[in-house]
């Protein structure tokens, strides 16, 4: 159940997109600049999140349990996750207000792109939280059970938010550097 | 008066044949629909057996005949009782070829000190064990080495023919027999060890196991249950007589004479009946006779300091999970029972998880959790992924793990419960526990495990035991002249050591292989395996290798339980995943050890974990606070900033709705 639902929302998630490119594509406002650092966590956190992913899915997809080496793994990307998530949340937060007004170049994140930030953040805190309550001695089985349950699916939804954010922040880019392009061709060309 | 002449006597004579004939038919229809199904009380309360003894002919036993012959429990019991379904019990049907071999088992261990032997015996032809027929042990001397601690059945009934026992629960099984046929054996004499129920099913101090083993000892198989019972007293052995003895012309063999039995007549009632003091269900006592154990490792600890099994404490018996039908095919209680057992939920609800957790979804109201009243455990904190990698034994039963694990003895191994002078804690056959080893679904379960000690002969690749008398022949003068070396290294005669069993030098097994190999044909090798190494003549020194003959055969152990308090991970992750936790890097060595050196393996080896992975882990542990004090700390910073992130949404909104009112009254 859970492997069809993966594949099936990356699936979607990937043909919305498409979608999106060719239907509004390049309308998008330019993103304001991102320091180096800012880039690098958010590096990190894109990287943390692909490699617990895949360990995490390479198991399920095949029909088996997480364990051995791919739970080493999914274990070391999530003390990485962990770390670079909070720190990106931090850092970006305030540039993702929803009430987050432009700069003097008239650049900011989209609203979509705020969305899908805060629902990484939302997800992001789940799937931390689902995976520290189990080792308190606090859940039995059955809520074990669940809380399992809840860090696949806000995993999921971790990548989900991740992977729009990113393609967002792609356009936006995209669009800054057109814009810039244009500034420093019209600079020339005067 | 009516003359034979008559007409009519005829027409009478003839109805009396045919009423006679019809009535002979009836009691034999009777007496086989009563063996096929069995007589029932249907009531809780256990029936009263004042009964008839029968010998095994069939024919009643008055205890005041002194010429009246050892009672027969199969013909006793089997009036009533289907004993052809009892005998293929699980206790009891290891060496028909066509029963299950189930899950691998305790096996008999054949020891023989004199040639440094221990070797894993099984009729069921579990991998690591040798069939008895591979070390020349007929079906005669199995009974005899190991039936002190068998209830008789199976073996006890002789060589099977094409599948079916010499003797059996039938007449015609007995007349088809012909003793003189099977010249290794002296079932002619000794009787065949029928399978005696009261060994179980006699009520508290109602039986006699040691008397058993001593008949048995005494090889008077057919005379073991009536002593054993306490009906009569039994006189005399059958080990003295020649082969050749028959016993309906005992006068053609001067000075044999077969055991004198004394029934105590004070035990017939007036109606000629004995009464048979009979438990339905026995009692935990009685199954500990054969499946005790003794921890006699250094870590262990004295008698009194010993918890018993948490069930037995809570006031149930071990037939209360192992329970059966007529058919007395035992519930043996594992994960997995149920998908071979044609009872299926039925066996299911008797395993650990079936009792205490249930099965969900299950339509069986004893698969609900809980049966019986058992505690459901909560299991609070640990991962549910533990569930899926080890059995509930794992952490639940056997002693507490030590760095190194500890050497046990066991009923069927050392003939616990048989009063003995001479027992020593490093008595052989040499078993340790407990091994955490994965099981045939890869779950991770405690097991016993022996090291087999054999001298054997290798064919290519292939290694097999050289039978027992053999071996016997060529390396018990050997082994026996040549001093071996004691543990604090002075020169000691075997003797000196626990029933003998002094470790071997290389230059005993090389004396002992030159004289093996004498009798071996071209391309076969004389090679002794001990200590976890194969031992063969390279020249005229002995070298050891590693073989897969020379691997350890282990079984699972399922008893002590202990609570939740006293399992593993009571006091946290750390009682398993300590880098120096006994659970993973506990050490198993290998006993006896090889002269050649000691072979010791951690458990992690024998669980087939990646030592690295293994490392990785037990260093990830080590940082698993400050992952969960970091973790929880990122979750707090970002439930913050989740929250001003609302509160700034929320600002926005309202800031919104009033900008238009502003802007008016501006």
């Amino acid at each position: 159940m859970y492997a069809t639902v993966v594949f099936f929302s990356i699936v979607a998630t990937l043909v919305l997109m498409g979608v999106h490119l060719a239907l509004r594509g390049g309308r998008e406002r330019p993103a304001p600049p991102v320091g180096v650092v800012s880039r690098l966590i958010y590096l990190l956190v894109l990287l943390s999140t692909l490699l617990a992913a895949a360990s995490a899915w390479g198991p399920i997809l095949r029909g088996q349990t997480m364990r051995g080496w791919a739970l080493l793994a999914h274990s070391s990307a999530a003390g990485l996750l962990i770390v670079s998530l909070t720190s990106l949340v931090a850092i970006w937060a305030g540039g993702c207000r929803i009430a987050a007004e432009p700069d003097d170049r008239g650049r900011a994140f989209t609203l979509g792109t705020r969305l899908a930030f805060t629902l990484a953040a939302v997800a992001g805190l789940l799937v931390i939280l689902s995976a520290l309550l189990p080792m308190t001695p606090l859940f039995g089985t059955h809520e074990q059970e669940l809380l399992i349950q809840t860090h696949r699916y806000a995993g999921l939804g971790l990548v989900l938010a991740l992977m729009v954010h990113r393609y967002l922040l792609w356009l936006a880019q995209r669009r800054s550097r057109a814009t810039k392009g244009a500034v420093q061709h019209e600079a020339t060309t005067a | 008066m009516m003359t034979v002449d008559h007409p009519t006597y005829y027409v009478a004579a003839s109805a009396m044949r045919v009423f006679r004939l019809a009535m002979a038919c009836m009691v034999v229809f009777w007496t086989a629909s009563v063996q096929a199904q069995g007589i029932f009380s249907h009531s809780r309360s256990t029936y009263p057996h004042w009964i008839n003894l029968m010998d095994e002919d069939g024919q009643v036993i008055n205890l005041r005949d002194r010429e009246a012959r050892p009672y027969s429990p199969t013909r006793t019991c089997g009036r009533c009782h289907n004993v052809d379904a009892i005998n293929h019990g699980w206790h009891f049907n290891a060496n028909f070829g066509t029963a299950e071999a189930g899950r691998p088992g305790e096996p008999w261990i054949l020891t023989d000190p004199a040639t440094r032997t221990q070797l894993p015996l099984s009729y069921r032809k579990w991998p690591g064990t040798f069939h008895p027929d591979e070390v020349g042990m007929d079906e005669w001397h199995f009974i005899r080495q190991f039936a002190r601690h068998m209830s008789g059945g199976g073996p006890g009934y002789g060589p099977r023919k094409d599948g079916k026992a010499t003797a059996g629960t039938s007449n015609t099984d007995k007349e088809e027999d012909d003793p003189l046929a099977t010249p290794e054996g002296r079932w002619h004499i000794s009787g065949y060890l029928e399978n005696d129920c009261m060994m179980c099913h006699a009520g508290p101090g109602a039986y006699d196991v040691t008397e058993w083993a001593r008949q048995v000892q005494n090889e008077n198989f057919k005379w073991a249950p009536t002593a054993a019972v306490g009906l009569g007293r039994v006189v005399g052995d059958t080990r003295r007589i020649p082969n050749d003895f028959d016993p309906e012309f005992p006068e053609f063999t001067p000075g044999a004479q077969l055991p004198q039995l004394q029934y105590d007549a004070s035990k017939q009632n007036a109606d000629n009946r004995v009464f048979f003091d009979i438990v339905r269900k026995p009692a935990a006592e009685r199954c500990y006779y054969c499946h005790s154990t003794h921890e006699t490792g250094e870590q262990s600890l004295p008698r009194w300091q010993r918890d018993p099994d948490v069930h037995v404490m809570q006031g149930m018996n071990c037939a209360d999970c192992h329970r059966h039908g007529i058919d007395h095919n035992m519930v043996r209680g594992f994960e997995g029972e149920a998908a071979i057992s044609p009872h299926g939920s039925a066996v299911a609800a008797l395993s650990c998880a079936g009792c205490h957790t249930g099965v969900q979804g299950s339509d069986n109201p004893q698969l609900f959790g809980g049966r019986l009243g058992a505690p459901i455990p909560e299991h609070k904190g640990i991962p549910p992924l533990h569930f899926e990698s080890l059995t509930c034994t794992a952490c639940h039963s056997g002693p507490w793990p030590q760095p190194s694990s500890q050497t046990v003895q066991t009923s069927l191994a050392h003939a616990l419960g048989q009063s003995d002078e001479h027992r020593h804690p490093a008595d052989p056959p040499h078993i340790t526990q407990p091994v955490f080893v994965r099981n045939a679904a890869g779950k991770i379960e405690p097991h016993r495990m022996m090291w087999p000690t054999y001298w054997g002969v290798m064919t290519g690749d292939q290694v097999k035991p050289l039978p027992i008398e053999q071996v016997q022949k060529a390396v018990t003068r050997v082994l026996r002249q040549q001093p071996a070396e004691s543990a604090e290294g002075e020169k000691a005669r075997p003797e000196s050591f626990p029933r003998g069993w002094a470790p071997v030098t290389k230059e005993q097994i090389a004396a002992a292989l030159t004289a093996l190999q004498k009798g071996l044909e071209e391309g076969q090798i004389a090679v002794y395996v001990t200590g976890g190494r194969l031992h063969k003549l390279d020249g005229e020194t002995v070298t050891a290798i590693e073989h897969t003959a020379a691997e350890p055969y282990s079984w699972p152990l399922a008893h002590d339980v202990r609570p939740a308090n006293q399992a593993l991970g009571a006091r946290g992750c750390m009682d398993c995943h300590a880098p120096d936790s006994p659970f993973i890097a506990g050490l198993v060595a290998a006993q006896p050890i090889s002269p050649n050196g000691e072979v010791i393996r951690r458990m992690h080896e024998l669980q087939n974990i990646d030592p690295v992975l293994w490392e990785a882990w037990a260093r990830g542990f080590g940082m698993r606070n400050a992952f969960k004090i970091v973790g929880f700390a990122a979750a707090g910073l970002i439930g913050l900033v989740l929250l001003w992130l609302i509160m700034q949404a929320f600002s926005a909104i309202h800031l919104k709705r009033r900008k238009p009112v502003a802007e008016l009254r501006a």
